[in-house]
């Protein structure tokens, strides 16, 4: 269990606060659905950083696993983990999901959308907005490292 | 008497009476006064002198030059020439009667900070008591679609915003995707909503529910800024039993990837994302799915609905 777990919990309690504040009409609907957004996003970016987190660790764990080989692969691998902080999350995450194209898109794409959270204000997209879900998604992903 | 004055005799058309058009990334906007000053006719698409064939890949991140290049103003000369100045331009105006102006613009994701305002203003009032053509300071705001206009007329600063009046982009055939087709969209998007509303309304008064839809929420996505679309606003449906709250159903999107719309239901236990998972925009298949889990989404229908209020239901 990880961070993620508690930050699931924290956003669903949230995130049912304000359910219950539009439900019983507590307040402008205007102002409390800006406030599901503003909280929307502020959880998506707090689950990221804290998956990437453990990402950027499992990877150069698994890195450094392959570059302990006295082989070919291994130099090359040695080569990476000299370069490590040069490496992108993306391709830290080519690392760890390489097996797995379907979770490795689906990973770039929430990465997408952190980054236009992030650096350009963008609210989610609708399709993005059951935070709850993904968060845990994110958990079981991070249970499988 | 004004510089512009003192150069021609004549002054130059206040921004407010002018159109302006530029290519913004994909898009071709026409930029003027909400009010209507400068005339009927609006420019259009036939009016585009110069199309650009290459798609950018971010609309707020392109060449300033691919915009300013493509600026026409409506009955006005525009030359794309720039000079290092005083003042620095790169633009030149000639409208009828000769009259010209000086332009100096910029490009950019937001409008101009409180320091770079003050560095304009200095240099437009100290160029407005000398002789030359009127300047004026432009900054497109490509983010908000809005282009402000700064210039000294006397003593008198002015200030203008011009909005986007009308924006479209070419297709690859060269035909034209503009609001309209979006419009048609927000009404279809409008009419589905009404439509579950109605079939709630039916269901909730078989539990002796009450409906309300007074309250309202604005509809502001992405698109409809994206081609200066004003918000709507939506109703919310909300089901009581007497004064207590039961469910809220809120909408939450049209375009959302996967599916033709999104609303959002909420009851004191559980919350629902519905979702309208049709193909074809001439039908709907409303399905839901309880938020947080990650179960199949099922088939909306009275079943669901009396589920979510916590209507026991027989198999």
């Amino acid at each position: 269990m990880s961070k993620l777990t508690d930050t699931k919990r924290a956003y669903d309690r949230v995130r049912a606060l304000l359910d219950k504040q539009l439900l019983e009409r507590r307040g402008d609907a205007q102002q409390i659905r800006d406030a599901q957004e503003a909280v929307d996003v502020a959880f998506y970016l707090l689950g990221w950083a804290q998956f990437e987190y453990v990402t950027r660790k499992e990877a150069e764990k698994r890195i450094e696993g392959e570059a302990a080989a006295k082989t070919v692969q291994g130099t090359a691998w040695r080569y990476v983990l000299e370069n490590i902080k040069a490496f992108s999350l993306r391709r830290k995450l080519e690392v760890i999901f390489q097996a797995d194209p379907a979770t490795l898109a689906t990973l770039n794409k929430d990465y997408d959308v952190r980054n236009e959270a992030a650096h350009n204000y963008k609210r989610l997209p609708a399709e993005a907005r059951d935070v709850s879900a993904w968060l845990e998604s994110l958990e079981r992903l991070v249970d499988h490292y | 008497m004004t510089a512009s004055e003192a150069h021609s005799g004549l002054i130059a058309p206040h921004p407010y009476e002018r159109q302006v058009l530029a290519n913004v990334g994909n898009r071709y906007v026409v930029f003027g006064s909400k009010v209507r000053m400068h005339g009927p006719r609006l420019l259009g698409p036939d009016d585009v002198r110069a199309r650009f064939t290459e798609r950018v890949g971010d609309e707020t991140d392109f060449p300033p030059e691919r915009l300013i290049r493509s600026i026409q103003i409506k009955d006005a000369e525009v030359c794309h020439e720039f000079s290092e100045g005083p003042p620095a331009s790169n633009l030149r105006i000639v409208f009828p009667d000769s009259v010209v102006v000086t332009a100096a613009v910029s490009v950019g994701t937001r409008d101009f900070k409180g320091t770079e305002l003050e560095r304009c203003w200095k240099e437009l009032f100290e160029l407005s008591r000398g002789p030359g053509p009127q300047h004026e300071v432009w900054n497109f705001n490509v983010e908000r679609l809005r282009l402000s206009i700064l210039y000294f007329d006397g003593n008198v600063p002015h200030h203008c915003d011009l909005d986007p009046l009308y924006v479209w982009e070419f297709n690859d055939d060269g035909s034209v995707f503009d609001r309209t087709d979006l419009d048609m969209r927000l009404d279809d998007w409008q009419q589905r909503i009404a439509a579950i509303y109605a079939q709630a309304e039916a269901w909730g008064a078989r539990e002796g529910l009450t409906a309300d839809r007074s309250r309202t929420i604005l509809m502001s996505e992405d698109l409809m800024q994206k081609f200066a679309i004003p918000d709507r606003e939506l109703a919310i449906l909300d089901l009581s039993r007497g004064e207590s709250p039961v469910m809220s159903i809120v909408p939450a999107g049209l375009w959302v990837i996967g599916s033709n719309g999104r609303i959002d239901i909420i009851t004191h236990e559980r919350s629902a994302i519905l979702l309208d998972t049709s193909r074809d925009i001439s039908i709907t298949r409303w399905v839901y799915i309880i938020r947080g889990e990650r179960r199949e989404a099922r088939p909306w229908d009275e079943t669901a609905f009396r589920d979510l209020i916590g209507v026991e239901v027989h198999a």
